[in-house]
């Protein structure tokens, strides 16, 4: 296992496992992934990205199959407290997850759950804090924040802990525009700058499209997985999963079959408007 | 004209150490048959606004009226404009209660006082309007649905009372592309068929103005765009970046195709219309040429 850092193999969820109405959330998934990836889940409602995601901190336990993370397979109850500090969450809605009355309190709060010394904590928030660009609000209240710099903040309580995985759970699906820009290039940092492993669950195409890697789930399956100018092309099976494709990809296909010169992969805004120059 | 904005003023906590202005003089007339689109980033006013339309909130100077009537008077009977505008708050899901669905569409027009047969002919109505089978559904307890399918019940909830117009405050947060695109769908249905006016409320521009007719666009408690979709997309890209609202991928790719000298129309909503665009273009381009 070189390098393979949460190997997933034959994972199945069933909930309700001893009751009547039985839900199979998950079936089968074989995944691994790698120190320093940028991945991106998608799939629609029920697909079971939520529940693939809970596995990887132990919220949830496999019905069958096994899930290790650097090693430790999320079963041994004695390594629960040691996996969930290396795999950070950050779920949907920031008014959850933010407990503390002060933007550093809240930060603070799982370093003092597991005994670090006040003057290790401090220097560890207000690392955490920089690297979300939050610092100057450390003495704000999180309420009185915007949705994005909330989110923030819930990243930065997730980082504090020096978590190398970072899970988050459609992060930007209550926030406008502004506050998902905010998200994204903060993600992106994470990963480029602080080499956190990064899972990112999102309904919004264009969001994923800017992953290295894209899984796309169905009813608790994997039904596509590559890079993104691999997955996005595929319009038909998308539209089949019942997710959205890229305007600008689906732009770039059809006039590709229109004949004119513009590849299928084209993803970016910039690189169709280059590819267009040459035409008109 | 059915509601009608003068000079429109809103402070939450007035004369508190938390006083906010909210709203600032907005002037508005909106037509019983429209379709609009209210975008706007997140804390800009929205919501606040249109809970003004049905008298939930009560301007701090200014004036509204709905139907000629001045919700401000003494003595308005809100009841009866709330019948006339129904609004949906965002996520309606979390207000579902009763142990059926047909008993939550029924709560409406029961509490309307209409006798039981009137009653059962409504909520078939208003199912049927939402896409869901009356057989299938009726006696199914709403928590058992799919988030999509209880917001569907919400929303018939509302229509049930058969309102005249109908606002709906970020009717497709949280649900994913097929629930988003099946509720804006059954939405514009309802606009076409029944001829309701609709008021949607959301910061998911790409989706939104290819639905709707008209776009009010909101900033900082002020409405600062009103126009067509096209027109907007059009000849105001700018403006609407600077808020903070972005553009959908296609628009954005026109105008930068437009900054780069290239003569094209800018005011697309939709893949369609791009492709129609720089289809017409090159066709253009190649007859010039020859």
């Amino acid at each position: 296992m070189v390098n393979i850092l949460i190997k997933i193999k034959n994972l199945s969820h069933v909930y309700n496992y001893h009751k009547k109405d039985q839900i199979k959330a998950l079936d089968s998934i074989n995944l691994e992934i790698k120190n320093g990836d940028f991945i991106s889940i998608i799939g629609s409602n029920g697909s079971g990205k939520s529940t693939l995601a809970k596995h990887m901190n132990c919220l949830l336990l496999p019905t069958t199959g096994d899930i290790w993370v650097d090693k430790m397979n999320t079963k041994d109850k004695s390594k629960t407290w040691e996996i969930r500090r290396k795999v950070g969450m950050v779920f949907q809605n920031p008014d959850n997850q933010i407990i503390a009355t002060t933007v550093e309190d809240d930060i603070a709060f799982g370093l003092e759950n597991i005994g670090i010394k006040t003057k290790l904590m401090r220097e560890r928030v207000i690392w955490a804090l920089e690297v979300v660009e939050m610092e100057e609000y450390k003495k704000s209240e999180p309420h009185l924040l915007s949705g994005g710099q909330k989110q923030r903040v819930a990243i930065a309580g997730a980082i504090a802990m020096h978590s190398s995985y970072l899970v988050l759970d459609e992060p930007t699906a209550m926030l406008d525009p502004r506050g998902r820009k905010e998200v994204m290039d903060i993600v992106k940092k994470l990963n480029r700058e602080e080499n956190i492993t990064i899972i990112y669950i999102t309904h919004l195409m264009e969001e994923a499209a800017e992953f290295s890697q894209v899984i796309a789930l169905d009813k608790g399956k994997i039904a596509l997985a590559g890079k993104p100018e691999e997955v996005f092309t595929q319009i038909e099976v998308l539209k089949q999963l019942r997710l959205d494709v890229p305007q600008i990809t689906e732009l770039a296909l059809r006039l590709n079959k229109r004949g004119i010169n513009i590849s299928p992969h084209t993803l970016k805004v910039e690189d169709m408007v280059e590819s267009l120059c040459l035409y008109i | 004209m059915f509601i009608h904005l003068e000079n429109l003023c809103f402070t939450y906590s007035l004369g508190m150490p938390f006083e906010t202005e909210v709203l600032k003089n907005i002037n508005l007339e909106i037509n019983k048959d429209e379709f609009i689109g209210l975008i706007g980033h997140t804390g800009c006013g929205k919501t606040t606004l249109i809970q003004h339309f049905n008298g939930l909130l009560i301007p701090t100077s200014g004036k509204i009226y709905v139907e000629g009537v001045d919700l401000n008077k003494k003595g308005v009977n809100l009841k009866l404009i709330r019948q006339k505008i129904g609004l949906v708050f965002q996520y309606p899901e979390n207000q579902l209660f009763e142990e059926t669905i047909d008993q939550e569409v029924a709560f409406g027009p029961r509490k309307l006082g209409l006798p039981e047969v009137k009653i059962e002919k409504r909520v078939r109505e208003a199912l049927k309007m939402v896409d869901l089978d009356y057989n299938l559904y009726a006696e199914r307890s709403p928590f058992s649905l799919s988030g999509g399918e209880m917001r569907r019940v919400a929303l018939a909830s509302i229509l049930s009372i058969r309102p005249k117009m109908l606002i709906l405050d970020e009717p497709t947060a949280n649900l994913d592309p097929r629930g988003r695109d099946n509720i804006l769908s059954e939405i514009k249905k309802i606009h076409n068929n029944f001829g309701m006016g609709v008021v949607l409320v959301s910061h998911n521009m790409e989706k939104v103005a290819e639905t709707v007719d008209r776009l009010l666009v909101m900033h900082r408690g002020e409405i600062i765009l009103d126009g067509a979709p096209q027109e907007i997309f059009e000849k105001h890209a700018n403006d609407l970046v600077e808020v903070g609202l972005g553009l959908p991928q296609v628009t954005e790719c026109m105008h930068k195709l437009k900054e780069k000298g290239k003569d094209v129309y800018t005011g697309v909503l939709t893949v369609d219309d791009a492709e129609r665009v720089i289809l017409k273009k090159i066709k253009n381009d190649k007859e010039i040429n020859v």
